[in-house]
């Protein structure tokens, strides 16, 4: 994100709990943390993930959240923009199905970065800010985002630059968190510029950004009560196994219990490029 | 003898018992059901009131022939009691407790059986007076569980048999928990079988049931209240609170034991 030293009335409502730095250095932190390592199985997947009744750890999670976004698609051709990669095992994971030549998976942490080169060898690396796409437009087959849209400054500035960026009749593939007007102005990384309630508020926005074919699924069960229990169990197994002390569960859980009163919808999204504007 | 600051924590234990026992939270946990142990918890367990029924059923059926009298120890506020009386008629069942609350409860829910205030370690019993006893989850803060032992040696007829459930802490737990007795200190289920054996019961059988009875009991504890902070009924403060004595004993407890310890048949 650039700074302007112009503030404008824009930018000052983004000053509530929108620090991108400080969300940069957060996830830098914590992506790195051995404990989280260990819950993730050193997959590099830090997504909520998909948990059903076969789900027996994270990494699978993760890896079957992947199948069933990549399941909204109707062909997987072409080339596929990866949205905010973080160490990039959602790019890893798209070379089941594409080769590394059809794969540009962009950033904004040059440190993530480096973990996703080395997980994705051949892909395309590209620091960038999912909000200012350098691509010319037309480029992508395909654009997928795995949650990370609830973190940019808005939405519908995404979208807008998805559409530029796709080619007619592309698909772009979501999956996002929708949590609650006043938890949007107390959390850190999220601003009320980019406050969506509700599914059917989702689809409008991806309609009106002037996408077609829209499927909205809620999969707030799976997913987030999903992670919840995973991250529960994981951490009271340890503590049980006295491998972790109390304090240290407890910081492992906080975020996850923090969640519990803010989060109110995980999303699966796939949508295409309407082509009238 | 007890020593004056002995019986000073006695009381102090009894009230905070009765105060947990007694608390709201505590009872619909046990489902209103006045049980308060871990339970034996099995697949297909779905509540702490059925695993607490289910330890019934497991140290009862350890007991060779279920006929004649039963005394139960530490008998609680009766739910263990009101159990007896599946198997028993209440005119054989007799139960003992230290706390006058616990029993002004345990009288209501099974009614007809003879209560009794009385210390586990000092019988007010006749040599060989009870067919059978059953003690669960307290011989752990008896002082000693040697001398409880040796007592309820006494009291059983010749072939009788006590079944007791008990849990085994870490040597500094027992030295440094309220209410817990570094003199109770036992290392794992073969040093509870050679106390059992020392203080002169021809045969005992001691059971390892840490998992099916404390793992158990910690995952349903841990699995009750997250559920119901999901769904936003309760708050992190108050999930905390609810798990603080579940963590404490993670910390503490090593072993759940089963045991039945027969008393020899004269000849």
């Amino acid at each position: 994100m650039q700074h302007d030293d112009t503030e404008t009335a824009d930018q000052a409502s983004r000053q509530d709990a929108y620090d991108q730095q400080a969300l940069l250095r957060y996830y830098e932190q914590t992506m790195y943390d051995p404990l989280i390592r260990e819950f993730t199985g050193g997959s590099d997947f830090h997504n909520f993930g998909y948990w059903d009744t076969q789900t027996r750890n994270h990494w699978q999670a993760c890896e079957n959240l992947m199948e069933k976004l990549l399941g909204l698609l109707p062909q997987r051709v072409g080339t596929i923009l990866d949205v905010a990669c973080g160490k990039g095992a959602t790019t890893k994971f798209l070379l089941r199905h594409y080769c590394p030549a059809a794969i540009t998976a962009i950033d904004l942490s040059a440190k993530l970065l480096d973990t996703a080169r080395a997980n994705a060898p051949g892909c395309t690396f590209l620091q960038m800010d999912a909000g200012r796409l350098a691509f010319g437009e037309a480029t992508f087959d395909t654009v997928i985002c795995v949650e990370a849209a609830f973190h940019f400054a808005s939405r519908d500035e995404f979208l807008g630059e998805v559409r530029r960026v796709i080619k007619p009749r592309g698909w772009l593939l979501l999956t996002d968190t929708l949590i609650s007007t006043a938890a949007a102005q107390r959390r850190i990384g999220r601003t009320l510029t980019n406050q969506v309630d509700t599914p059917a508020a989702y689809r409008a926005c991806l309609r009106r950004a002037g996408f077609g074919q829209i499927t909205v699924v809620d999969a707030t069960g799976p997913c987030w009560q999903g992670l919840y229990w995973g991250a529960v169990r994981f951490a009271h197994g340890k503590l049980l196994a006295q491998e972790i002390d109390l304090p240290t569960l407890q910081r492992f859980l906080e975020p996850t219990y923090q969640r519990v009163p803010d989060l109110e919808y995980y999303l699966l999204a796939a949508a295409q490029k309407s082509l009238k504007e | 003898m007890m020593r004056n600051s002995d019986e000073q924590d006695n009381l102090d234990m009894v009230g905070r018992y009765d105060s947990i026992m007694f608390d709201p939270k505590c009872v619909a946990y046990f489902g209103g059901s006045d049980f308060t142990n871990f339970g034996y918890w099995e697949p297909e367990t779905v509540d702490q009131r059925q695993a607490c029924a289910n330890l019934m059923e497991r140290l009862i059926e350890l007991i060779p022939h279920k006929r004649g009298t039963i005394l139960d120890v530490a008998c609680g506020k009766g739910g263990t009691t009101r159990h007896l009386l599946k198997h028993y008629r209440a005119a054989d069942i007799t139960a003992i407790n230290v706390s006058a609350r616990q029993l002004a409860r345990a009288q209501e829910i099974a009614p007809g059986c003879d209560f009794h205030l009385m210390d586990a370690c000092h019988l007010a019993l006749a040599d060989n007076s009870v067919d059978n006893m059953i003690c669960v989850e307290a011989a752990f803060h008896f002082d000693t569980r040697e001398r409880f032992l040796k007592e309820a040696r006494r009291v059983l007829k010749p072939g009788g048999c006590l079944v007791l459930s008990d849990i085994l802490m870490t040597r500094q737990a027992e030295r440094s928990k309220p209410y817990r007795l570094e003199a109770n200190y036992l290392s794992g289920p073969a040093a509870y079988q050679e106390l059992c054996r020392r203080v002169g019961f021809a045969r005992a059988e001691v059971i390892d049931a840490t998992q099916q009875c404390w793992v158990g009991c910690f995952w349903h504890a841990v699995r009750y209240i997250h559920e119901r902070y999901f769904a936003r009924q309760v708050g992190l403060p108050a999930l905390k609170d609810f798990l603080a004595l579940t963590y404490r004993r993670a910390a503490d407890i090593r072993y759940y034991v089963l045991a039945v310890c027969h008393k020899r048949v004269e000849r």
